[in-house]
């Protein structure tokens, strides 16, 4: 059973902090702070807990929130929901994809993670990363959809036709442990997993230490 | 999408990748952070690129709020250069575009513009050129927009530039002076005129399907001014202007237009601001035209040039017919002579018609039929056939004697009407049909183009329905030669195109 977070790295698309647990907490990233989804926001290291039970996700205010607008304590989210963490710290919530039990966040700027992600996927039985409308990833030049699920070593992965797990050749299906580059010939992404605290202290002159950062918002370059 | 490098991997000391943004002309664009938690863009530029990195040193110490900034230039161990950038949390303004098809909100539209215009401005008074401005390099983040890609642009200046390797996305936003090859900052100034005739409409002004298509349509079209809003029709106008010194003289003067347009103050007095530009005036023609002593150094070249490739052309065919007797050595002679003549009659007109601008498409078929008949009567009158005529004319014409026609007994004797109709309109519609103008045209695509060929075939072929003989055979083989023939021997100038360097992609 896979457990905590871990970064997804789409090229060309996008990066995204993948959450496993049934109960998440939200609040602002700090050296020392323990939130799973942490922000740099102006809100509190604990602000929020979100939980996905049978009925769907609930949010649970430690601090005030409020839901379109709306101060709440507790509440049962609906895709659509805008939370408002603190006095400006406004996230999405949606549920892309009907059938699937996972979420998504989405931090409005000037908000975001501390590294550049594009969102947060609350990950219950699978993720859908497609060229269609209704996904929790869109992969605009892939020719199908790739699923990824849940997997008793770690994370398995769907895609009709053939691609590769760290280069390993695989057809319809494979799968991996924690961390993986996944390559088709009309996508690629690597995940890998958040290790320690959010924000760590540059570990300057220490060298290479790949995979160990996290997260944030955004798309760009040039 | 492949890219070179994975999450995780370290090409550059000190940098750790994330993931690929983009690929691009020059090489491939990453997400990495410093190991001390900075964000940057990384471009991979692969190979010895001493030209394009002279560019980015330029532009390593320029500061604007409205450029992406350039932190530093690096190579790795392997020698591949790597240019560390600002990473932008925000997305490429043609997203934006492409979010309102029908054109984004008009202040927005200034808002955008007149951040653009500030970037460039700053470009353009530090002497640099950026010479690649397109949606997809400029960023809208938290509201403000960021030049970018400017310092790597790197014109090869290509007299035997192909239009192939030019991406079309580059070619949308290209000033028709580049064909010349001689050009200044005017070009940002045409390009940002396309970026904001396509912020207004959601399309940009010349579009086509191919790069060569769309580079013709900047040197000759007119922009279609009317899905503008009135207010801004002037400005683009004067910004797409044909002829660089017509255009605004600088970003700042188009920004202050572009900031003016439309807002209730400039309904305004007239006079003050700088009303340009009606798009009926002509527009200046880019390419200069040819000397007439020119042209028929050309044609005289050609015409002469003819005889020998037809003959390096016929000499294969003749090789392939084994029993070479005299009947095979005389149908050789047919066949150059044929070539001949359908060649130098295309050449003569088609060089006359280059010299006197816009001839009629129709009228050109009228002309070429009526020569391609010429030419019918002249290969039948080699056979020994004269027209029943023909005696008279000679009388009329010489004054004295009935000349007779040049009788060869060797050659099969042509005698009944039927051939004589059928070979005329052989040769007639062979020549009328085909656009053989396209194939002698000096900036044709390419030097030697197939379709045509496969098209003189193709006609020859069709044609073979009023002209039933054996005789056809050599005729049909004379016009696909021709084809050849005539691409072969007409002077070739592809327009100068900038080629950018293409991307090499590294297998891992």
């Amino acid at each position: 059973m896979t457990a905590g977070r871990y970064l997804l790295w789409v090229d060309g698309v996008g990066g995204f902090l993948v959450c496993m647990g049934a109960r998440i907490t939200i609040g602002q990233a700090a050296p020392e702070g323990a939130a799973d989804v942490p922000l740099y926001a102006d809100i509190s290291r604990q602000h929020a807990r979100l939980v996905r039970d049978s009925e769907g996700y609930v949010l649970e205010a430690q601090r005030p929130v409020r839901i379109n607008g709306r101060p709440v304590d507790v509440a049962l989210l609906h895709p659509g929901d805008l939370v408002t963490l603190g006095t400006s710290c406004r996230l999405r919530f949606s549920q892309p994809v009907p059938i699937s039990a996972s979420a998504r966040l989405d931090i409005e700027r000037p908000h975001r993670l501390p590294l550049a992600l594009d969102g947060v996927l609350l990950m219950a039985e699978s993720l859908v990363l497609g060229p269609e409308a209704q996904v929790h990833v869109p992969l605009p030049n892939a020719l199908h959809s790739v699923i990824l699920f849940r997997d008793k070593e770690g994370f398995g992965v769907r895609y009709p036709g053939r691609f590769w797990i760290d280069g390993r050749e695989c057809r319809d299906r494979g799968r991996f442990a924690g961390r993986a580059s996944v390559a088709g010939t009309d996508f690629s992404l690597s995940l890998e997993p958040v290790e320690g605290s959010w924000v760590r202290q540059p570990q300057l002159g220490s060298g290479s230490r790949p995979g160990q950062r996290a997260d944030d918002s955004g798309e760009g370059g040039s | 999408m492949r890219f070179t490098w994975k999450t995780g991997d370290r090409p550059l000391e000190g940098y750790t990748i994330k993931r690929g943004i983009g690929q691009g002309g020059f090489g491939e664009v990453y997400y990495a952070v410093s190991d001390g938690g900075k964000e940057v863009a990384l471009k991979f530029l692969r190979g010895n690129i001493e030209v394009e990195l002279r560019g980015v040193s330029l532009c390593l110490n320029l500061k604007h709020p409205n450029l992406v900034s350039i932190y530093d230039v690096r190579t790795d161990s392997q020698g591949d250069h790597w240019v560390i950038m600002e990473y932008i949390v925000g997305e490429p303004l043609s997203a934006v575009i492409q979010r309102h098809p029908t054109g984004m909100p008009l202040d927005l539209v200034r808002r955008c513009f007149a951040g653009l215009a500030e970037g460039v401005a700053c470009l353009h008074e530090h002497g640099i050129v950026h010479r690649d401005l397109k949606p997809s390099n400029i960023f809208l983040e938290n509201g403000r927009i960021k030049v970018g890609d400017y310092g790597l642009s790197k014109f090869i200046n290509a007299s035997h530039g192909d239009a192939q390797t030019q991406s079309v996305g580059t070619v949308y936003y290209m000033a028709p002076e580049i064909s010349s090859g001689n050009y200044n900052k005017q070009i940002d100034i045409y390009a940002a005129g396309v970026i904001l005739y396509e912020m207004l409409t959601g399309h940009v002004p010349f579009d086509g399907e191919t790069a060569f298509e769309i580079l013709m349509k900047h040197l000759t079209a007119v922009p279609d001014l009317s899905r503008l809003p009135a207010d801004f029709r002037p400005v683009v106008a004067r910004a797409l202007a044909k002829n660089p010194a017509h255009r605004y003289a600088s970003m700042a003067e188009l920004a202050r237009a572009v900031e003016t347009a439309g807002q209730p103050a400039t309904m305004a007095p007239a006079g003050t601001a700088p009303r340009y530009l009606p798009p009926t005036e002509p527009l200046p023609m880019v390419l200069p035209p040819l000397s007439t002593a020119t042209q028929l150094g050309e044609l005289a070249g050609s015409l002469a040039l003819a005889p020998l490739v037809i003959a390096a052309m016929c000499a294969p065919v003749a090789a392939l017919k084994r029993d070479i007797g005299q009947a095979g050595l005389l149908w050789i002679g047919d066949l150059f002579f044929q070539t001949l003549a359908l060649t130098w009659v295309v050449l003569a007109a088609t060089k006359f018609w280059s010299s006197r601008g816009k001839v009629q498409s129709l009228s050109r078929r009228g002309v070429l039929a009526a020569l391609g008949a010429a030419v019918g009567l002249g290969a039948l009158w080699l056979k020994g056939w004269t027209p029943p005529w023909w005696g008279d004319l000679t009388v009329l014409v010489l004054g004295g004697e009935r000349l007779p026609g040049p009788t060869i007994s060797a050659w099969p004797g042509v005698t009944t009407s039927e051939d004589v109709i059928g070979r005329l309109c052989y040769f007639g519609l062979g020549l009328g049909a085909i656009r053989w103008w396209t194939m002698t045209d000096r900036h044709r695509s390419h030097r030697f183009m197939v379709m045509p060929v496969m098209a003189a075939g193709f006609w020859g072929l069709l044609l073979l329905l009023f002209w039933r003989a054996d005789e056809a055979m050599t005729s049909l083989l004379a016009f696909v030669l021709s084809a050849v023939a005539v691409q072969v021997v007409s002077p070739w100038e592809p327009l100068v195109v900038p080629v950018r360097r293409p991307a090499r992609i590294r297998c891992v």
